[in-house]
Order: C-alpha cells, then structure tokens, then sequence
C-alpha cells in the first residue's frame, strides 16, 4: 500500500460501508494494487486477533438483575415522597402555631374598620386644630402690626 | 442528557415480539412493576453486553445498563415508541457508556493515575483456536491481550464506534444517529480506530519470535 492509495477505503471497504460505484472501483483498484491486497488481508487477520467479550445470562441471572433494578425504580420514588411528606409536615405545624398560639391570634385578628376610621378622623381633627392655630397667630401679628 | 426515540432501521434483533412489548410497555405506564420487570428481563442480556464491550468493565456495566433501564422506567410516560425498547436502551446504553469513559479518563488524568491498564479491565474470554499448537496459542493470548489493551486505550467515542461496527455489526449510518454525529465523522473515527490496531499488530508482528 503506497502512499497514494486510499486508506480509508479500505477500512470501510472491509465493513462493506462503501456505495456500490465507489465499491465497484475500489475492487478495480485491488486488482492492480498487491500492496493494498496484502494491507487488505493484514487488517482482516488483525481485526480477528480483537477479542469480543460474549455475555448470556441465565434466567436466575435475568430475574437477579431486574430485581435490582426495580429496586432502584422503588428508591427513585423515595426522595419525591419524602420531599411531599416534609412539605406538608411543615404547613401543618405553621398552620397549628397561627391558629392556637395567642400572639399569632392577636396578629391575626382584623382591627375593627370602624376603630381604625376613628383613629383618622382624630388626626383630622388635629390637623384642623392646627391650622386654626397658625390663622390666629397670623390675625395677631396683623393687629400688631396695625 | 436528550434521548430521541425516533425509528431507526435496526440491526438490533428483537428479543420479543413488538405486541408482546407495546403490551408491556402499556401495563408498566399503568403501574404494573412486573410487567416493566418482563421488560428488563428480556433486554438485559443484549444491554449487559453492549455496556461491557464499551467499558471493558462487567461490574461497571452492570450500573450502566440498570442506570439506562431507570431512565426508561422515567420516561415511561412520555415514550412514543416510535423506536422499539430495545433501539432506545442501546442508545442510552452507549451515551452513558461514552460520559462514563470520559468521566474515568478525567479522573485518571486529574488524580496523575498510572495504573496498568491491563489491571483496569477485565480480561475478555479468548477464543483460541484449539487445534493451534501450545506456542501457538500462547501468542495469539499474546496478541489478543495487546489488543484489548489498545481497544481500552482508544478515546470514548472512537471507542464506541469501533465496538458498535465491528463487535455490534451496527451499519455506519445508525451509528450516526445513535451518536448524534455526522456520518463522515464516524467514519473518520473508525478508520483511526483501525489505523491504532493496524500499527499495534505490526508492532506485535515486529516483537515476536
């Protein structure tokens, strides 16, 4: 095989991976080419020397081995249900502490509206005293003055 | 990690008949655990095998196919079958097999790991011609082992290439599409792959007696 001669063909050639023209013509090739016959039939004997591991497995095996993997499908379920466990722990016993604890009762309870709109009309008030204030002083200055 | 299961022509023979598995597959969506089960049971050999001629490691392949069937058993509900289960298992198989390699080589080379790489895999049985001579079989031993060890040595995805068209008799194309590479691409890592092994026998040519 010299440098000229195309090595990826041959590769693909052995596992029967080129179309048929290019095929038809790699074979022309061959027939001329002793160096790539020889190349062709080294890669063939190294290709053998590759060991392939084979795997059966017996029914017990089989059985074995699905066991562990539902199993596995079993353990995946775990964490989601434990997560939605915790969570509703948690809303439980928040819901609990604001429902029976007083302070929580206190903080909870709604002040009543009508309170709430004295409280403003208070301040309103004062607001009007204030300004009443501020116009009296002012008709004293003016008198002093003249 | 995306897994299509989009039809591919398969090479991959059936280890039961596509009714007999639509059946399963519709029971297991359901709920039912030893249906699923009859699933594993009948794609675990082929899965096993594929994951150990990737990884050159039984016990790793052993986690690496229950890994692949829990990923089915997730996507349960959303599996089309449009590709059958096996085609699907293969490609997921070969996908963790590829991010596990690459995962061992990243810690070899963080961790300055030098081990004997004869020590890293498990031996694969050898088929030695049992009419050859005692010397004769002992080289070819030889040469195997050599072998394997170049295999274990070639990067992921050539790897995966190289096992899935000459141990899996995967055509190219589907090879492609189980990689999610372009067809040149696979080729261009075959035919490196090969080149290792060609150089590898010549040395071992050069080294024997």
């Amino acid at each position: 095989m010299n440098k000229n001669c195309p090595q990826e063909l041959l590769t693909l050639y052995h596992y029967d991976e080129l179309p048929a023209g290019q095929r038809r013509e790699f074979e022309a090739h061959l027939r001329d080419c002793p160096e790539c016959r020889d190349a062709l039939a080294e890669l063939r004997i190294c290709l053998q020397d590759i060991p392939v591991p084979k795997l059966q497995l017996d029914p017990a095996q089989k059985l074995r081995f699905a066991d562990q993997v539902l199993r596995k499908t079993r353990r995946s379920y775990r964490p989601l249900a434990a997560w939605g466990g915790a969570l509703a722990a948690a809303g439980a016993l928040a819901l609990a502490v604001v429902v029976l604890h007083p302070a929580g009762k206190r903080s909870m309870v709604p002040a009543r509206p009508e309170l709430a709109d004295y409280e403003i009309l208070e301040q309103l008030d004062l607001l009007q005293e204030l300004d009443l204030l501020q116009e009296l002083e002012l008709l004293e200055e003016l008198d002093q003055l003249g | 990690m995306v897994i299509v299961d989009s039809p591919v022509s398969g090479s991959y023979s059936l280890p039961m008949l596509p009714d007999a598995e639509k059946i399963l597959l519709d029971q297991a969506r359901a709920g039912h655990e030893q249906a699923f089960a009859q699933l594993v049971e009948a794609h675990s050999e082929k899965t096993v095998a594929l994951a150990w001629r990737l990884t050159g490691q039984r016990a790793d392949a052993e986690e690496l196919a229950q890994e692949a069937f829990l990923r089915l058993f997730k996507s349960l509900a959303t599996f089309r079958g449009e590709s059958s289960v096996g085609t699907w298992l293969y490609r997921t198989t070969t996908r963790l097999a590829i991010d596990h390699l690459r995962r061992e080589t990243l810690k070899r080379k963080i961790f300055f790991f030098r081990g004997n790489d004869a020590d890293q895999f498990d031996p694969f049985e050898l088929a030695v011609d049992p009419s050859a001579s005692p010397q004769e079989q002992l080289l070819a031993r030889e040469t195997a082992g050599r072998m394997q060890q170049q295999l274990n040595r070639l990067p992921p995805r050539q790897k995966a290439v190289f096992v899935l068209r000459h141990m899996e008799g995967l055509p190219l194309k589907e090879i492609a599409v189980t990689l999610g590479l372009e067809e040149g691409t696979v080729k261009a890592h075959l035919h490196r792959a090969i080149t290792t092994f060609r150089k590898e026998f010549q040395t071992a040519k050069e080294v024997s007696p």
